[in-house]
């Protein structure tokens, strides 16, 4: 365990025991830092040249406790005596020592106190292991407690360092997103409990330990990262392997043809990770034009998101993307998996005109064509038409319900938007102008069904409309 | 197929396939009609689809009101009502015409289409899926409502004209207490060919105010009138 010490002579001050602050920089207002089971020293010494040169203690103000161990019943002690405390008040995580000259003369004028601060705090690792080509793992601390709140640009921190099996220190090849001029020196307050650390491919391969520390102003080696200041450790193995993926696959490119913001799903094809442990982050981007690149975990049912997923040896991940919303013009969209990535490009085709004599779409010369009088194509060959296969009223469903239809269709799912579009209008209706509730509703597709959910706060009615376009 | 009338254009493209149980075209049973902002959509049924245009430049964006009986606009508007096939009392002389193209389902009775129905056509151009804009809106007012968010992400067509509609009858525009809520609408911009997917919320109350976007929750759906 730990030993910390710090001296103070009584202070002649207007201030009624001041705090004996060794280092106004890193701990304000704070005498020392120590864990449980350290041991904390204070000396004090009495004014030069005051009437009495007896140290008295007030053991039982507030925020004294716990006391010095050595006070031995007594309230008075010699000058240069050390006040000592071996800390293993666990419900504890403060106290302050307050002191005084003993000679009633000066009022109690000379005084100093010591404020000593027992902290603890666990830590945990984003990841446990790490490729050879290192990567980025987030650092957090949870369960702060005797650190004080943040103070200027290095006050009351806790302090977070690498060393490796053999106890070294790791200064380079590692960075905290957090550090101040040393980049593997990172920083936690209490309003600021996550680091990110990378490690860079340069790392020696090998298990590695993360500390958490506190300032060790008072006791013995570096002051940030010193062995007696560390509270608490995890742990991560950066491995030799160099970690890949393989088996993605987003398929061929798209063709839209005439059909503006077309949705595509793709999935990614079954991710086999080297090795099986690795765990790849999946990440998506727009290469070109507004693509809305997508994502989900194929199988989960979730809402497509931008954000990145973590998968494991076996899986796939569903990729949506959108293709452009005018004519000759395309989208890419990019979805990577570690080191791996693959483009998909949705293009449209040349604007077909409004139908006309030109067959509009097909630009062909065949087919059935219906015309109004003026001789301009209403439906038919070439027309991109509306038909209903489906549609019905329901009855009011209730919030965070859902109900499932089949339907028929010439395709073999319904899952492609671009093709069969279905409707929801919401039936819901009142006149109280109070009534704070707004439709939400949801559609999922999966094969030749579609299920719809209400996420509104209060049941509603509805009608389904399905088109075939 | 056994029997009926299956009809698909290049690049895929569907027109009509009877094999489709069920399957009933939407003509246009009323083209071109004017409703000023905060008035029901005239001559609407239940069940027919509202596709709907800026009434002209002025109107900032458009979007209907369902939380009555008879859906009302938000921001005046040109409107069309498609209505499907088999309803019954559809009128078999919108063309003026007797003969022309009719399909029926395999009971021999009813009607899948009939060329009769309508003088008009409505030629899908896009179909964009439920939940890919996202909405969102900045608090600066701009003619008696939000500005919208025109970034690209809520861009849906890029190539209007004076013939484009969009499908409105999605949409939802309602003023709760301190709260508004604004979604399916949408912003044709003047000077531009391109269509904005708007959907918000807005709060302003007890000294404080906050909004949001709402993304699409239905299929949208844009289409030329010819």
């Amino acid at each position: 365990m730990a030993s910390y010490t710090q001296s103070s002579s009584l202070i002649l001050s207007n201030t009624s025991y001041p705090i004996s602050v060794p280092s106004t920089v890193y701990a304000p207002d704070t005498t020392m830092y120590c864990k449980l089971n350290d041991t904390v020293n204070f000396q004090v010494n009495a004014v030069q040249n005051a009437p009495f040169n007896q140290i008295g203690i007030a053991s039982n103000a507030n925020d004294s406790e716990p006391d010095p161990g050595n006070l031995g019943g007594s309230s008075t002690h010699a000058d240069g005596k050390t006040f000592t405390y071996t800390w293993t008040a666990s419900g504890d995580n403060f106290t302050r020592w307050f002191f005084f000259n003993t000679g009633g003369g000066a009022s109690f004028a000379d005084s100093v106190s010591c404020v000593i601060r027992r902290v603890s705090c666990s830590l945990g690792l984003s990841a446990s292991t790490l490729s050879a080509s290192g990567g980025n793992l987030t650092v957090t601390a949870s369960n702060i407690l005797g650190l004080a709140d943040p103070s200027g640009n290095n006050g009351h921190r806790l302090y977070l360092y690498l060393r490796n099996s053999s106890g070294t220190l790791i200064t380079s090849n590692v960075s905290f997103n957090t550090a101040g001029n040393n980049a593997y020196l990172g920083k936690i307050t209490t309003t600021g409990l996550t680091s990110t650390l990378t490690v860079s491919s340069s790392l020696p391969a090998g298990t590695y330990t993360v500390h958490i520390g506190h300032y060790g102003g008072g006791g013995s080696g570096n002051l940030f990262y010193g062995t007696d200041h560390s509270i608490t450790t995890a742990t991560f193995t950066k491995s030799s392997v160099t970690s890949t993926v393989s088996g993605l696959n987003l398929g061929a490119d798209y063709n839209a043809g005439t059909a503006l913001s077309a949705v595509l799903t793709r999935n990614s094809g079954t991710i086999t990770c080297s090795p099986t442990t690795f765990q790849p982050t999946s990440s998506v981007s727009d290469q070109e034009g507004s693509a809305g690149a997508k994502q989900r975990l194929a199988g989960s049912g979730n809402n497509f998101s931008t954000a990145n997923l973590t998968l494991n040896n076996g899986e796939s991940v569903d990729f949506q993307m959108t293709g452009p919303a005018g004519y000759s013009a395309h989208t890419i969209g990019r979805l990577t998996i570690a080191e791996d990535h693959d483009d998909l490009r949705i293009d449209t085709g040349a604007d077909p005109g409004s139908g006309g004599s030109t067959g509009g779409a097909t630009a062909s010369n065949y087919g059935i064509k219906v015309t109004k009088a003026d001789g301009t194509q209403i439906f038919g060959t070439g027309f991109k038409s509306n038909v209903v296969i489906a549609t019905a009223d329901r009855p009011a469903l209730a919030h965070n319900a859902s109900e499932t239809f089949s339907v028929t269709t010439d395709l073999a799912n319904i899952e492609d938007d671009t093709k069969v579009a279905i409707v929801v209008v919401d039936k819901f209706t009142t006149t109280n102008s109070n009534h704070i509730n707004w439709p939400s509703w949801t559609v999922t597709r999966s094969g030749n069904t579609f299920t719809v959910k209400n996420s509104s706060g209060n049941s509603r009615p509805y009608r389904y409309v399905v088109i075939r376009i | 197929m056994a029997y009926g009338v299956s009809i698909t254009g290049a690049n895929d493209s569907f027109v009509f396939d009877t094999t489709i149980a069920g399957a009933t075209a939407m003509p246009v049973v009323q083209g071109d009609t004017g409703v000023t902002s905060g008035n029901a959509y005239s001559g609407y049924t239940a069940g027919d689809l509202i596709f709907a245009k800026p009434a002209n430049s002025n109107v900032y964006i458009i979007g209907a009101d369902w939380s009555s009986t008879t859906p009302v606009a938000f921001g005046s508007q040109t409107f069309i009502l498609l209505r499907p096939a088999d309803t019954g009392g559809l009128a078999v002389n919108q063309n003026g015409t007797n003969y022309g193209l009719q399909i029926f389902d395999s009971d021999g009775t009813t009607v899948m289409y009939d060329s009769r129905h309508t003088n008009a056509g409505l030629d899908i151009k896009a179909g964009l899926g439920a939940g890919l804009p996202g909405g969102g809106s900045m608090p600066s007012g701009i003619n008696g409502d939000f500005q919208v968010d025109e970034s690209s992400s809520n861009l849906i067509y890029t190539a209007y004209n004076s013939n484009t509609y969009v499908l409105i009858s999605s949409s939802y525009s309602r003023q709760m207490g301190f709260i508004t809520v604004r979604y399916h609408h949408y912003r044709f911009k003047p000077g531009t060919t391109n269509i904005y997917y708007v959907g918000y919320y807005h709060w302003s109350g007890f000294g404080n105010n906050g909004f949001g976007g709402i993304p699409s929750s239905s299929q949208i759906i844009v289409g030329d009138l010819v």
